[in-house]
């Protein structure tokens, strides 16, 4: 028939092509539409399949029917020669707005088609929703499992987003309960346990006790002690950390090591070396928050705040644990009881 | 808040896969996300879940910008650390793009260097950076002497190192020299275009005119053969006694498609010479952007350019405002794009000048297949003399009969 003919007879005339998606539904599509994957394309110029409805052209499992309508509104769109950037750009814009379950079935599906613009435009679109999120957040968007250990989340550069003052409130919140809950725990205990409570307590206010008179030996006693009883309850992350003793920039131990199992090895090798801070940080592994994975230096600075705290408040805990709630002013330069070792901290630190 | 010492236990176990669409797609679609993330935020999906954790060291195409750092208050420190760490634990098979944004960059200084001949040696393509010309970042030699890097994008940098080595950088398409850059000398632009064959786009912005003595200038002979340049953008400002190299570069330039020329540039370039104005054998786009009018500069221009079809004219407002303007007088000849080729014309900042005027009318009387002519008059302008202008356009548009003159 010729083209004016057929024009004549039937000016809506278009070619089909029959399509099975994977539930065995099979539908006829515009030829145009259809072609526009290159998937689809290739079957029908190789295989000449799609012509009716017995040959129709069975299409990847990952293609539903609600998605492949949706594929086939895109593809209806921009098969069409004459249309400008910007109207291309606002459609796609529109045509992307939907729930991130639809939107991984698509990206899923265009790719099965070989439909790289829309693959493309999918993945933008996916990226979007990922940035500037927590991976809390991200994990809740997308319903990812949380199947990974909490050793191998404290994997470096991964925290990178918290927010510190929220952090160094909890860890400080969590901090003095189990002082508390241990105090009461000991008072119950035998009296010659007595002098290591009190020490425990003690490391936290000893720079207000005056500590100046304190050497460094018995604070590496009391560190010593402090660890010893950590065993008790400690993880294997502690075995780790205790064997590691040598003062080692966090970068070079993780490349020395080869993995980064033991960057908690080193930032504990970095607390030890720093005279003023009594914190073991192998607390820091029992504490509440395991997703607390700061970089070293960050640790180090934040325990550094926790003692300035310690310093400044020359009361009982109670009324700490109220002051600490108001949350203040932490940049305040702390009163240095311990002057060479709160400066050396200082400047070491500010060399990094 | 933490309750206890454990760590926290999911409220809910989800469905286990059934919900988690996004981790079924394909590794390939999962690091084609990943890459269009910056690089900080690909890193934190390490520890989203098993399925992710292996996937961030894959990505080739690497994004650092200082401003997200990990930890604002340690700053730089924190940011150098994240950039080695990144660059050590990477591990696709070439770093494809190494773009770096240091608005603060301290204490990366020493260190931009040796990340810059890193990923050299990683056969990157795409080099982007960004830095602050508050702190001198040494380039190295291998950023300019690289056989993979095909775009090369700097901002905020110092580029008196071209005086120590030559440039060879045989794959480079993509070169933009951004607006806050300082060459010693501008005769490193020279140098810097001959090492770079096939380029193909050229963005030269930085007007920065340097103290440059003269006798630092061309002490080479440099043949500049830009034949696959296509597109250029120019905003460059050429001191007195550079204006070898000016000319040396602005001939090069003859093979474009299109070319836009800042008023810094146009204002160099004025004085040149009919004779040393190549002949703009590919040219379509015209783009030229004056402080005072060089209509001579202008009306050259046109005679070399047989084949335009796209005029663009700006006038920067405010710029030279009291300098004093010269009269648009009518060449000799027509140009010959104008009678033949010359499509679209735009004017903007139309101040209602005379020789504004004069200029528009000869376009409007000799461009003979003109099919859009569109004028911005100045904002600044009060109503009455916005009202006058229109008035005498639509005159000369009757007059000449021509197409429909667009304002805005």
């Amino acid at each position: 028939m010729s083209d004016a003919a057929m024009e004549v007879m039937k000016p809506e005339m278009k070619s089909y092509i029959w399509l099975q998606t994977a539930d065995g539904s099979i539908q006829q599509v515009e030829e145009e539409a259809a072609m526009f994957c290159p998937m689809i394309c290739q079957e029908v110029l190789q295989t000449g399949m799609g012509s009716s409805k017995a040959y129709a052209i069975s299409l990847p499992q990952r293609v539903n029917p609600a998605i492949l309508g949706l594929i086939l509104d895109y593809c209806r769109f921009h098969q069409v020669q004459g249309r400008s950037n910007k109207e291309r750009k606002t459609f796609d814009e529109k045509f992307i707005r939907m729930d991130t379950k639809k939107l991984c079935e698509l990206t899923s599906a265009a790719d099965s088609l070989q439909l790289k613009p829309l693959v493309d435009l999918t993945s933008r679109a996916l990226a979007r929703i990922i940035e500037g999120k927590t991976p809390e957040e991200i994990r809740e968007t997308f319903h990812l499992p949380d199947d990974l250990t909490e050793e191998e989340k404290l994997e470096p550069l991964r925290n990178i987003t918290d927010d510190p003052r929220i952090r160094l409130l909890n860890r400080l919140y969590a901090r003095k309960r189990k002082e508390l809950k241990e105090r009461k725990k000991l008072k119950d205990v035998e009296v010659e346990e007595e002098p290591k409570d009190e020490r425990s307590v003690e490391d936290l206010l000893s720079f207000i006790n005056g500590a100046d008179g304190d050497t460094k030996e018995t604070r590496a006693n009391k560190n010593k002690k402090k660890n010893r009883r950590r065993k008790d309850h400690a993880k294997d992350l502690s075995q780790n950390a205790n064997e590691n003793d040598k003062e080692l920039n966090p970068l070079t131990s993780a490349y020395h090591n080869g993995n980064f199992d033991n960057a908690s090895a080193s930032q504990h090798s970095m607390m030890q070396n720093l005279p003023a801070v009594n914190f073991s940080p192998k607390f820091e592994f029992i504490d509440g928050d395991m997703d607390d994975d700061l970089d070293p230096a960050m640790k180090e600075e934040l325990d550094r705040e926790v003692e300035d705290f310690a310093r400044r408040l020359n009361s009982d805990w109670p009324e700490r644990m109220q002051i600490l709630s108001l949350g203040q002013d932490r940049r305040l330069v702390p009163i240095s009881m311990n002057s060479s070792g709160s400066t050396h901290m200082y400047t070491s630190f500010d060399q990094r | 808040m933490a309750e206890s010492s454990e760590p926290p236990l999911p409220r809910r176990r989800p469905p286990p896969s059934d919900e988690d669409r996004i981790s079924h797609l394909p590794d390939v679609l999962l690091l084609q996300i990943l890459s269009l993330l910056p690089t900080k935020q690909a890193v934190i999906t390490g520890i989203l879940s098993k399925r992710w954790r292996p996937l961030w060291p894959a990505v080739s195409l690497l994004d650092f910008d200082d401003e997200c750092s990990p930890e604002p208050r340690h700053g730089d420190a924190g940011f150098a650390e994240f950039v080695y760490s990144v660059l050590l634990l990477q591990d696709a098979p070439t770093i494809e793009r190494f773009r770096l944004r240091c608005r603060s960059p301290n204490s990366c200084v020493g260190h931009i260097p040796t990340w810059l001949c890193h990923v050299t040696r990683r056969r990157v393509e795409h080099v982007e950076l960004s830095l602050s010309l508050s702190r001198y970042v040494a380039l190295p030699r291998q950023l300019f002497n690289c056989d993979t890097i095909s775009v090369m994008k700097l901002n905020g940098v110092y580029f008196n190192v071209l005086a120590l080595f030559s440039v060879r950088l045989p794959l480079l398409r993509v070169l933009h020299v951004g607006d806050r850059v300082l060459f010693g000398c501008h005769d490193y632009v020279v140098k810097l275009l001959a090492g770079c064959p096939m380029l193909e786009d050229l963005v030269l912005e930085s007007t920065y005119v340097d103290a440059c003595g003269t006798d630092l200038c061309f002490d080479g002979n440099f043949l500049l053969n830009l034949n696959h340049l296509s597109r250029a953008k120019i905003g460059f400002s050429w001191k007195e006694g550079c204006l070898k190299s000016m000319l040396l570069v602005f001939q090069a330039l003859c093979n474009v498609r299109c070319l836009s020329l800042s008023h810094n540039t146009v204002e160099c370039l004025k004085d040149t010479s009919a004779s040393d104005i190549p002949v703009f054998d590919n040219l379509i786009q015209l783009e030229i952007s004056f402080g005072n009018y060089s209509w001579d500069l202008l009306a050259n221009l046109l005679q070399r350019s047989h084949k335009l079809e796209v005029l663009r004219i700006y006038k920067e407002p405010q710029k030279y405002a009291k300098g004093q303007e010269f009269r648009w007088n009518h060449p000799p000849l027509v140009p010959e794009c104008l009678l033949l080729h010359l499509k679209t014309f735009c004017f903007k900042e139309y101040q209602g000048m005379e020789t504004e005027l004069d200029f528009v009318g000869y376009i409007m009387q000799n461009a003979r297949v003109l099919e859009a002519i569109t004028i911005h008059i100045s904002i600044s302008l009060r109503s009455e003399e916005k009202l006058q202008i229109r008035r005498h356009l639509s005159i000369l548009q009757r007059n000449y009969e021509t197409c429909q003159i667009v304002f805005h």
